[in-house]
């Protein structure tokens, strides 16, 4: 193997231009290439997810409230409209520490009521989720345990533990037991969007909170150390899925809008898919013609880059038949070594998408979606260097091999 | 058996519409430790001749053994094989790699070979010692004087201990006492190491140094 590396180093040493060439063109085609197929992924995860949760005929309603009091209110003027058959309000979000020691960052928690739980039940990779009908204080821990506190090697049976000091200024503790570790990287019912939310994208988002279980007991025992966010704050967006009767007429639904629209911000579910589908039809009207572009570039440029590099070297591939390279050997040879640059372009893309990109965007959702996640960039890895092994292992395989006198009388007259 | 028998041997290039005989009807035998020149003009099929030896070139029809071995029926990577451990080349214009040192240069073939990847270097070294040009392992090839470069030369086609040194003008490029040094590493490793030589040239200083002579005219070859 040694000996084949050897070879493909002097190839890579005296074709560096064209080599260079390859990397810089590859990571920028790369780059481009990922960043469409990541807003690609993006909204037609978010799209699938919302559309499987059956909330195309539901109403995403939005309405600011001023204090804790008015929420009930807000409910029960939802529920009175014919028609209205249930509500699944957003999840509310808690921060507390996970470890005794007092200057540790705070986890954020995000409080999930049954009927928002049940429309949008998380995908989990391991674990059953949350189990409504017993009291017990479960949680969920996603996107690879991102939130401060939280151990590595989180297991489903684990139990989370923090202590904090209450209202009455005494110490108590609220142990939770982890039951299900989120898949990393998917969308949840994050329902940060306003009455403006047109998209699944401003509906859905990522999120590293820890997931609980909503229980009066949890509630009571968060707000106690953490206080009400909505009189802290002052203001809050209150956000909640209005559920329909499913036999209703789109003049009825209609009607139902225009109902929660009187008492805050309403869209209909269909309407947000609707959007969703025009602008992703928007933007591959933009990205197909240059993902086409960037493909058929690509190739191009590598074929001609190694077709050139053939002529221009054509000298030395002489010399080296001369001293013993096949044909097959040599195309191996720089077959390999081609792989080589585009596994390194490959390397430099994710480099410039995770460290690059990732820390200098605002909207770092479009890239962690799916760019940043190593179930996408994998195969990309493995392909170049499955490509290399090959190759390797098949000039290994001849380098190796046999010489006059291991012929056995293949060819002898 | 002899190293080298070809029987019957045609070789034909296309030139245009039409094929032009490079080899006809050529027979040879070589026996194993022979010094051989081939002589001939310009264009008389010297350089084809040497080719189809050293498996570089194909040919037609007729039949060409190696050491017993039918050539013809090699594939390209038992081509191949051949000559990385069998067969060494020595060229009028060298054929080495510029922005190589000596040492690199003698090394190379061996990267086709099956020898051990730590014993290369001590090989080259060795091969570059017998060749008298030692000294010069670490010099980049463009800064040798041309006999410098064909004792490289030497060297990178004896490294893999073959057989056969097929030379193809070996002498042309250089002036007459290098010339005969260069000869004079060829005629030592021919009597000393057994490998057998053979020599294209137009020059019969340097053919008569070779224990036999052969003469190729139009494709047709003609002993002494």
């Amino acid at each position: 193997m040694k000996k084949f590396f050897g070879l493909c180093f002097d190839f890579i040493c005296s074709a560096k231009l064209n080599m260079i060439l390859i990397v810089v063109i590859c990571t920028v085609v790369w780059c481009t290439l990922s960043v469409m197929y990541g807003n690609y992924v993006y909204y037609t995860d978010s799209y699938n997810m919302f559309n499987d949760a059956g909330a195309a005929d539901d109403i995403y309603f939005t309405a600011v409230v001023r204090s804790r009091a008015e929420i009930p209110k807000l409910r029960e003027r939802i529920l009175a409209i014919p028609g209205v058959t249930g509500i699944a309000e957003k999840p509310y979000p808690c921060r507390l520490p996970l470890s005794d020691d007092p200057d540790t960052d705070y986890a954020t928690f995000l409080r999930f009521e049954e009927a928002l739980y049940r429309k949008f039940t998380p995908r989990l990779i391991k674990g059953s989720g949350f189990d409504y009908s017993s009291d017990s204080l479960e949680c969920i821990v996603t996107n690879k345990y991102k939130q401060p506190g939280v151990p590595n090697n989180v297991h489903v049976g684990d139990r989370l533990k923090f202590k904090y000091t209450d209202t009455d200024g005494e110490i108590a503790e609220i142990v939770f037991n982890v039951v299900g570790i989120g898949a990393a990287n998917r969308f949840y019912p994050v329902m940060d969007g306003g009455g403006s939310a047109s998209e699944t994208v401003s509906v859905l988002g990522q999120t590293s909170a820890i997931l609980l279980k909503y229980s009066p007991l949890t509630s009571d025992a968060l707000d106690k150390v953490f206080g009400d966010p909505i009189e802290r704050r002052g203001v809050d967006l209150y956000t909640a899925f209005v559920e329909t009767d499913g036999n209703l007429s789109e003049n009825e639904l209609d009607g139902i809008v225009e109902a929660c629209d009187r008492i805050g911000s309403a869209a209909l579910g269909s309407v947000i898919l609707a959007n969703t589908k025009t602008e992703l039809d928007s933007n591959m009207k933009i990205y197909a013609p240059v993902f086409m572009f960037l493909s058929v570039f690509l190739i191009t440029t590598i074929v001609c880059l190694i077709t050139l590099s053939i002529y221009r070297y054509a000298e030395s591939y002489t010399i080296w038949r001369i001293l013993g390279g096949s044909r097959l050997r040599v195309v191996a040879v720089i077959f390999a070594s081609y792989s080589v640059c585009i596994a390194v372009s490959l390397i430099m893309m994710n480099i410039i998408l995770h460290i690059v990109i990732s820390g200098s965007i605002v909207d770092l959702e479009i890239f962690s979606t799916c760019i940043l996640d190593l179930k996408t960039t994998l195969p990309a890895y493995a392909a170049a260097f499955l490509t290399c092994a090959m190759a390797a292992a098949i000039t290994n395989s001849m380098v190796q091999g046999h010489d006059l006198r291991q012929l056995n009388g293949k060819y002898k007259e | 058996m002899p190293l080298i028998k070809i029987s019957n041997l045609n070789k034909t290039y296309p030139v245009g519409k039409g094929k032009f005989a490079a080899l006809k009807h050529v027979d040879l035998t070589v026996e194993r430790g022979e010094m051989l020149a081939v002589m001939g003009k310009s264009g008389s099929g010297k350089t084809t001749l040497l080719n189809v030896i050293g498996t570089l070139d194909s040919f037609d029809s007729g039949s060409y053994l190696y050491n017993g071995h039918n050539v013809k029926k090699m594939t390209d990577g038992a081509k191949a094989n051949l000559r990385a451990s069998e067969i060494g080349f020595v060229h009028q214009d060298f054929l080495l790699m510029n922005r190589k040192t000596a040492a690199q240069n003698v090394a190379f073939p061996l990267y086709f070979g099956k020898t051990p990847y730590g014993r290369i270097k001590k090989l080259a070294a060795d091969a570059l010692s017998k060749a008298g040009v030692l000294e010069q392992a670490d010099k980049h090839v463009t800064d040798m004087s041309g006999g410098q470069k064909q004792r490289v030369a030497i060297a990178r086609a004896l490294v893999a201990k073959p057989s056969l040194i097929l030379a193809d003008e070996p002498t042309g490029a250089l002036d007459r006492a290098t010339a005969d040094e260069i000869m004079g590493v060829l005629l030592e490793l021919n009597r000393k190491n057994g490998i057998t030589v053979i020599v294209v040239t137009h020059d019969t200083e340097i053919a008569d140094m070779c224990g036999r002579i052969v003469y190729i005219k139009d494709g047709r070859l003609m002993e002494e």
